[in-house]
């Protein structure tokens, strides 16, 4: 543990800082976000923008390595990606005449082919499995910057428009009666789960992030009767298991994407296990009055 | 004939309405006035909930017009409350009961307001829910949800109550009670019930239409379940306006 604040305060390191820093600021707006997804029910919605956007991943290399745009980086094809992919899930979801099965299967699959097409014609290696499967190496200061402008404007947003979002997702005739454009809120939602995973891509990678969204409000929703709870717990959960996971890769040299979503999973586990034991002790204290 | 009030607050002239060759409804022409409580009854796939969509211009009527106080349903969505069957809801969404009926107040833009958060509790008195105010909407009953959803609509200063089956899952105490919260609602709305429950219905309406493509106009008279019966093959039993309920739930039919 010495050892890992020693390189937290180390100017030789600064990917270590670079990634507490990521974690914590996002903490919030994954908190928010990954809470409308599991309510909505949108956990595949999620995977098929989170894979997707390996497409952009993979054309902005090509663009920066073949064809020498160097301002365009990585984050920013990916971002590029994951607004194209929210717009068209968006439009397949209002219009409802295609199966959004099929589409979301269909956006999965071929956004990563994209990108793994544009890795293989660029010149040198490119390793995917770091944007697969994350890698803190690969954050910028630049990128920090990024982050933490978008996760301020995520939760500006969803704070903002969190009781017309609420209504549209609860009961989308009602909003709409209310005067409510309830294709308007879902393009919102869409688009603040989108840019939200982008961040999340960063510290776990495209193929965790589902993971990541779901299982720290899943967690939350055991303990708390409102989504706000909800919330609120899932921002604190993200933030712990961040710092967790930073920590024990640091100190046993493991991935930290794949040890964050381990550590994640065991507590939901463990929490499942506690809510069960918890309610039957109260149901078994309710029979013995 | 109108009974509470001549003046119309929906009116219905020759709508049709369908999907490509399928027609839904042919030709369906009627008023209501204020104060009605009007029942819409039929078989499944008569056309019960495609009228209730048209109403609440959540679909557009292939001919004939319809008006709500003078407007298009989109114009007149203000004035429209919308009880939808409880089971189209998650079950599993995290928000509490007080929630979901200061959800009647939601604006396009703006956060609720604390006049708004004290209407909740007037809603809540009126419809006998105080105590479930901080209960989960999945842990109260179907006729609790009902009242519940019924209170979110009186928040939204509705004019006209649309209910959507409802009185499907719930127990016989709890349609009595809704029956008596519908009828002292008639007082301030006009009430359009779509029901498969003509028993429930004959208890408390004033009007009874019929649909199977066409509508139908029934009176609530002892041939009332002898007409629905031949013609939609429900077996139904009527519950009069005097009568009292006996130890089943049945009044005399």
């Amino acid at each position: 543990m010495t050892d890992f604040l020693h390189a937290l305060l180390s100017s030789d390191v600064p990917f270590i800082r670079y990634a507490l820093i990521t974690g914590l600021v996002s903490s919030v707006p994954f908190g928010i976000i990954g809470s409308f997804v599991v309510v909505k029910r949108m956990s595949y919605v999620a995977g098929a923008v989170s894979h997707s956007v390996l497409g952009g991943i993979g054309l902005a290399l090509f663009c920066n390595n073949v064809l020498g745009l160097k301002q365009i980086s990585p984050m920013t094809g990916a971002f590029t990606f994951a607004i194209l992919m929210s717009v068209i899930l968006s439009y397949a979801i209002i219009r409802g005449k295609e199966r959004i099965d099929t589409v979301i299967g269909a956006i999965w699959a071929v956004g990563m082919s994209i990108g793994l097409l544009f890795m293989s014609v660029t010149p040198g290696y490119t390793d995917p499995m770091s944007y697969l499967f994350g890698n803190i190496l690969l954050l910028t200061f630049r990128d920090i910057l990024l982050i933490t402008v978008l996760a301020a404007i995520i939760t500006v947003i969803s704070g903002i428009f969190y009781n017309q979002i609420v209504a549209t997702i609860f009961d989308e005739d009602f909003a709409r009666i209310r005067g409510l454009n309830v294709n308007i809120f879902m393009i919102m939602l869409i688009v603040l789960i989108s840019v939200t995973i982008l961040l999340l891509i960063t510290i776990v990678g495209i193929v965790m992030v589902i993971a990541m969204l779901t299982i720290p409000p899943a967690i939350g929703g055991l303990f708390t009767k409102k989504l706000r709870g909800m919330m609120a717990i899932s921002a604190g959960l993200c933030a712990v298991f961040m710092t967790a996971g930073l920590v024990l890769s640091f100190l046993l040299s493991l991935p930290t994407g794949s040890l964050t979503v381990v550590i994640a999973g065991v507590a939901y586990i463990l929490s499942i296990i506690f809510y069960r034991v918890r309610n039957g002790m109260i149901r078994a204290r309710l029979e013995i009055k | 004939m109108v009974k509470k009030s001549s003046d119309h607050i929906i009116k219905v002239e020759n709508l049709s309405f369908g999907y490509s060759s399928n027609i839904i409804l042919r030709d369906v022409s009627f008023s209501v006035g204020h104060g009605e409580i009007i029942s819409i009854v039929g078989p499944n796939g008569g056309g019960k909930t495609t009228l209730l969509k048209l109403l609440l211009g959540f679909l557009k009527p292939q001919s004939g017009t319809v008006l709500i106080k003078g407007k298009s349903p989109e114009s007149a969505r203000k004035y429209m409350g919308y009880v939808p069957q409880y089971m189209t809801l998650d079950r599993k969404f995290p928000i509490t009961v007080g929630e979901v009926i200061l959800s009647g107040r939601v604006r396009p833009f703006g956060f609720y307001t604390k006049k708004d958060r004290l209407r909740v509790s007037e809603a809540m008195e009126a419809l006998e829910l105080c105590e479930l105010k901080n209960e989960r909407f999945s842990e109260i009953s179907g006729g609790q949800i009902q009242r519940m959803l019924i209170a979110r609509s009186i928040l939204s200063d509705a004019e006209i109550l649309l209910l959507d089956e409802p009185t499907s899952n719930i127990d016989s105490p709890s349609q009595n009670r809704l029956n008596l919260i519908l009828k002292e609602l008639s007082k301030k709305m006009t009430i359009l019930i779509v029901t498969h429950d003509t028993g429930f219905v004959s208890n408390i309406t004033d009007r009874v239409f019929c649909i199977n493509k066409t509508l139908a106009e029934h009176p609530i008279d002892d041939r009332f379940s002898k007409i629905v019966s031949s013609s939609y093959g429900n077996q139904s039993f009527i519950v009069r306006h005097d009568t009292k309920l006996n130890s089943t739930g049945r009044g005399n039919s």
